[in-house]
């Protein structure tokens, strides 16, 4: 009985903060008017620029950052590595590190190769996500070893057991990263204020400091177009991201 | 036909914000009421012109000013208005813009224009409606 109360409880709690989480969207959804959308799809030039750059950006920041995990967990889980726990604990370190702390160092760096100013400079610090190697090293430990060893009997190429064996058990897991870095890249802030300068390379997240006032009407349009392709996607791959976060163990 | 619907959706989206980018100027000229103007860039010339100066008593001097000649009729209240080319990544389009000029000599229909006017200006002759300053306009004829 008592149990049953506190799952009641527990829920009603959970419904509650579901309820005040989506209060900001029905906010926009009030605020917003069809004019709006014509003056933005139709009148404002500006607009398609910096969606098409944030689009570039996290577009390319999930699909690399999707590769470059899925390689370094494999490295870490199936690699043998001496100092397997030291990796572990030291991305777990950098992972729970906020942004602030890494922006100047990795600022530091961008500018010694050159490439301040340059689209590299928003996906190339990204791409390198401990999170997303974090997730895919946790899905990985998960995954069934015999395939693995079976793959091993028939081929030496590290590529064909990843494309043959690793990837087809960890799509999941994939979809998963690349939505979260996809989402992460779509919303990145800090990274455009600091790494670039040039106008046209900004992407639309920045847009606010540079509305004009009367175009300030305009951002709750702008939420809705954005907020769509995040719908569509997590539409899209609902099922993938159910699987894939269903059987990680964190 | 679920997974069909949401590809639906998926495409819909994407379409949509291609066929903006691409064609968003076709579909503004569609419903954008059109403010046709037509446009003259200035050529600079030189005018004489007689006047008094009090140099010890008043005396007649004649002095040679560079100026603009644009017609009497783009110039209202001694404002201009003229046609600025806005290019955006995705396309350009034209808007009108205000400038206070100062007259030198009105004579047969055309002003001379001494100040508030550059060579590579495109100066608004006539108009099909009233303008403002900012007003997006479609430039038919240049001169």
């Amino acid at each position: 009985m008592k149990i049953r109360l506190m799952k009641s409880i527990v829920i009603v709690f959970l419904v509650m903060i579901s309820v005040l989480l989506l209060i900001p969207f029905f906010i926009i959804i009030t605020k917003v008017r069809l004019d709006d959308f014509y003056q933005l799809l139709i009148e404002k030039l500006w607009f398609y620029p910096k969606f098409w750059n944030s689009m570039l950006y996290s577009l390319s920041i999930a699909a690399g950052s999707t590769a470059i995990s899925l390689l370094a967990a494999f490295a870490i889980c199936k690699g043998n590595l001496r100092f397997e726990k030291i990796i572990l604990s030291a991305l777990l370190l950098i992972m729970l590190m906020p942004l602030q702390t890494t922006l100047l160092p990795n600022y530091i760096g961008i500018r010694d190769l050159k490439l301040l100013d340059t689209r590299a400079a928003m996906v190339l610090p990204m791409i390198f996500s401990p999170f997303a190697i974090y997730l895919m090293i946790q899905y990985m430990k998960e995954n069934e070893e015999e395939c693995l060893e079976a793959a091993r009997l028939e081929t030496s190429s590290v590529f064909c057991m990843i494309h043959h064996v690793v990837i087809p058990q960890m799509k999941g897991c994939l979809t998963a990263v690349f939505i979260f870095m996809y989402l992460e890249g779509f919303s990145m802030v800090e990274q455009s204020l600091f790494y670039i300068k040039k106008e046209r390379l900004k992407p639309l997240s920045v847009i606010l400091s540079s509305l004009q006032d009367e175009e300030k009407y305009l951002i709750y349009a702008i939420g809705i177009v954005c907020i769509l392709g995040f719908f569509i996607m997590n539409f899209l791959y609902e099922e993938e991201l159910e699987a894939g976060l269903g059987k990680l163990k964190l | 036909m679920k997974q069909k619907i949401k590809y639906f959706w998926a495409t819909a989206y994407i379409a949509v914000l291609v066929t903006g980018t691409l064609f968003h100027q076709q579909v503004s000229d569609i419903f954008r009421f059109h403010v046709d103007v037509k446009t003259m860039t200035p050529e600079l010339m030189t005018i004489q012109d007689k006047m008094q100066t009090k140099e010890m008593g008043w005396i007649n001097v004649e002095r040679k000013e560079p100026c603009y000649c644009i017609p009497n009729q783009a110039v209202e209240q001694n404002q201009i208005y003229y046609a600025e080319k806005k290019n955006e990544t995705f396309g350009s389009y034209y808007v009108v813009k205000k400038s206070d000029v100062t007259i030198l000599k009105i004579s047969d229909g055309f002003c001379y224009v001494i100040d508030g006017i550059t060579e590579d200006m495109m100066v608004v002759m006539e108009y099909s409606n009233q303008l403002y300053d900012g007003m997006r306009v479609t430039v038919r004829k240049s001169e």
